[in-house]
């Protein structure tokens, strides 16, 4: 049977879609799902850091270009027990890839992989539509503030011709005086809130240490939210 | 302040927040709406989109445009509720927030109160 596609996708910058994409993914793999994660944000990759990369590997920039594989450019991370598809921080990378190529890289993975979780880059560009087309599923990344959720309705609504199924959105970063009310986030977005992850330092301890958070802390409260929202995801994607 | 051409909204709406503790006033037009702000200042605006004349979508902006009035929170109270008016509300008009008709008692009570003590724009810096 065929693995399916989720984007987390989220309309500006700052709402922490890339970390969650991370843990999730460990999540869903820690479930028995064989998962990968797809850093799709070739302008702005950044799954190397999230994941402490020190390393060169092959990237989707090689693939895109087609100088790779998708067999090549996807690897192994064992301590997290979830394979990876970075991309390249190199700005030299961007020169010659095709970015129609994503969506047929996308089904190969659908070959051997339960889930592919994608990183979506933030934003309405060219690359972020191709990427959502590539989804069976999207998953928006909100922070609670009126910014975030008017952006993410925006996507939304200018996707609208592309029958995409969004399944519900992830608030992220709560805990604040001025957060919107969860039950208030869903009227807004039509969707259903799978979770809400707290503002929590272990967050900027893990980026900091190139440490998995699901890993490096594993009984905080953060660690707790995304493991519930992986079981809510397998849950809605079937 | 709650405006709406239906009479019967205006009634029903003015109850309820009335029963909650609000202090009240209505209007029945946007023209009416702005007439009143040359001498009130509310805390809060319920604005109704489709009335004749000047429509709620058009007062909002041209209430966000004052300076006097723009950090009034709005929140739009409308039967037009899909997508893209919920994201006219806040993209175009940068209104507070969008409510949807028909809406029950206690969640409009709710959204007013929360919007009375921290409105979404109140601290926004872009």
């Amino acid at each position: 049977m065929a693995g399916i596609s989720i984007s987390l996708a989220s309309g500006r910058d700052g709402t922490g879609k890339s970390t969650i994409c991370a843990n999730l993914g460990v999540a869903l793999s820690q479930m028995g799902l064989k998962t990968v994660i797809v850093d799709a944000d070739v302008e702005g990759a950044s799954m190397n850091l999230i994941f402490g990369l020190d390393f060169d590997v092959p990237t989707i920039h090689d693939y895109l270009s087609g100088n790779a594989s998708a067999e090549d450019v996807t690897f192994d991370f064992k301590n997290a027990g979830v394979d990876l598809v970075v991309g390249s921080i190199r700005v030299e990378s961007l020169r010659d890839i095709k970015f129609d190529l994503f969506k047929g890289f996308i089904a190969e993975l659908k070959k051997k992989y339960d889930v592919i979780l994608i990183d979506i880059p933030a934003g309405l560009s060219v690359d972020t539509v191709t990427s959502l087309s590539a989804s069976d599923l999207v998953v928006f990344v909100v922070t609670p503030d009126i910014l975030s959720v008017s952006s993410a309705l925006k996507t939304k609504v200018i996707t609208r011709g592309m029958d995409l199924k969004v399944i519900g959105a992830i608030v992220n970063r709560t805990g604040g005086q001025y957060d919107i009310p969860g039950p208030y986030i869903e009227d807004m977005l039509g969707v259903n809130v799978l979770g809400t992850i707290p503002e929590d330092v272990v967050v900027k301890k893990s980026l900091s240490t190139g440490k998995i958070l699901l890993l490096d802390s594993p009984r905080s409260a953060v660690t707790k939210s995304i493991k519930q929202v992986a079981s809510k995801l397998v849950g809605r994607s079937k | 302040m709650v405006v709406d051409d239906e009479e019967d909204i205006l009634y029903l709406v003015g109850v309820i927040l009335k029963k909650a503790g609000h202090e009240v006033i209505t209007a029945s037009s946007g023209e009416e709406c702005l007439d009143i702000l040359k001498t009130e200042k509310p805390d809060l605006i319920l604005l109704d989109v489709m009335m004749p004349g000047l429509d709620g979508f058009d007062t909002c902006g041209i209430i966000k445009a004052d300076k006097e009035h723009k950090s009034v929170p709005i929140a739009m109270l409308t039967v037009k509720s899909s997508d893209e008016d919920r994201l006219r509300s806040l993209e175009e008009c940068a209104a507070d927030w969008h409510i949807s008709k028909p809406v029950d008692r206690k969640k409009l009570v709710g959204i007013v109160n929360w919007l009375l003590k921290s409105s979404p724009r109140s601290h926004v810096r872009e």
